[in-house]
């Protein structure tokens, strides 16, 4: 399992940062970053080969933080709920986030972006590839560019609507 | 020249340009002033949502549960090495406090045991040689009635002499300190 112990080294903090921005919550994140492994290892331990791993793990994470997101109704709710109860927040980790204002604003804007665009802003903010995004979204690859602008331009409004 | 698209730009911006359009973009947007401005617009607006991504990033990484296993039991046990073997690592105060303390129990154990302990045989013997000379002494003058018993006290070794009359009553009861 050589192979495995180098992916977790390589990428365990991108995809624990990457759900811990959609979540907002690093026990969950932490979690969910560990049942991606968890995953991995399985599959590798079948003799499956992944062609693309970084993308392999990116949506598995992706789709397992939905799938929780889903059940908690919307993108970031733990995030605006945090801030809205802050004396019952994590202290350690997450404190520094939600006394943040500026956080609670940003949060409270992406949360009215469509979900989708919501991951491509995450996927993008950690710098991958259109073909990466392609790979794991499963947008066909001459979209991701369009969408992800749009995506950016509308962030970037209700930014400048909800901080202006 | 066609002017391009904000999505062109953008796809410029992130170098995702086919090499015969990034040419042209490049070419282009020295030329048109309008597409730069457009390409200003799509940068700051990358900017903004960029620095604003960044207050949602968690502060720590959670570690390895493995490293964190490691980690806990190398601080609770301390690792010794052979090649980095030190006097200090073995003798410390408490192995030499116990050390100390059972050899000076040792020693008042061996002391005393030698000390509360007499050669019971060597007694039993020196005492029967006594009583054989003591009966075979004729100004002792024991007769049939009389009883006797030699007994260590643990510091010295005595005869007890009872004499009794015909019909069995003690007549005389006599303590004698066998020091020969």
């Amino acid at each position: 399992m050589k192979d495995f112990n180098e992916l977790y080294n390589q990428h365990f903090g991108k995809i624990f940062r990457f759900v811990y921005r959609l979540l907002g919550d690093s026990g969950k994140a932490e979690d969910i970053a560990q049942d991606t492994f968890l995953k991995l290892y399985n599959y590798l331990r079948e003799n499956n080969n992944i062609t693309h791993p970084k993308s392999w793990l990116y949506r598995v994470a992706a789709n397992l933080s939905k799938n929780y997101l889903r059940r908690n109704n919307t993108y970031f709710s733990l995030i605006s709920k945090n801030i809205s109860t802050n004396d019952s927040v994590d202290q350690s980790l997450d404190e520094s986030i939600l006394e943040n204002e500026q956080a609670k604003l940003f949060s409270n804007a992406l949360k009215k972006l469509p979900a989708r665009d919501q991951v491509l802003l995450q996927l993008y903010r950690d710098g991958l590839s259109y073909k990466e995004i392609s790979q794991i979204t499963k947008i066909k690859i001459t979209s991701v560019g369009k969408l992800l602008s749009r995506a950016i331009l509308k962030c970037a409004k209700q930014i400048k609507k909800d901080f202006l | 020249m066609k002017c391009l698209s904000k999505n062109k730009i953008f796809d410029y911006l992130n170098e995702e340009l086919k090499e015969d359009e990034k040419k042209y973009a490049i070419e282009h947007l020295k030329n048109c002033k309008k597409c730069r401005n457009k390409q200003m617009a799509v940068q700051s607006n990358i900017q903004l949502v960029s620095e604003k991504l960044e207050l949602l990033e968690p502060t720590k990484i959670p570690k390895d549960p493995i490293v964190v296993q490691a980690e806990k039991t190398i601080k609770e046990k301390p690792i010794y090495h052979k090649t980095q073997f030190s006097i200090s690592h073995f003798v410390t105060w408490k192995r030499a406090l116990a050390f100390s303390m059972i050899t000076i129990f040792l020693i008042f154990g061996f002391l005393l045991k030698n000390k509360s302990e007499p050669n019971y045989e060597e007694i039993y013997n020196h005492v029967v040689s006594i009583e054989l000379s003591f009966m075979a002494d004729p100004k002792q003058d024991l007769n049939e009635n009389s009883l006797y018993m030699s007994f260590f006290d643990g510091k010295k070794m005595q005869l007890e002499i009872v004499r009794t009359s015909d019909t069995g009553k003690a007549i005389s009861r006599e303590i004698i300190p066998l020091n020969k």
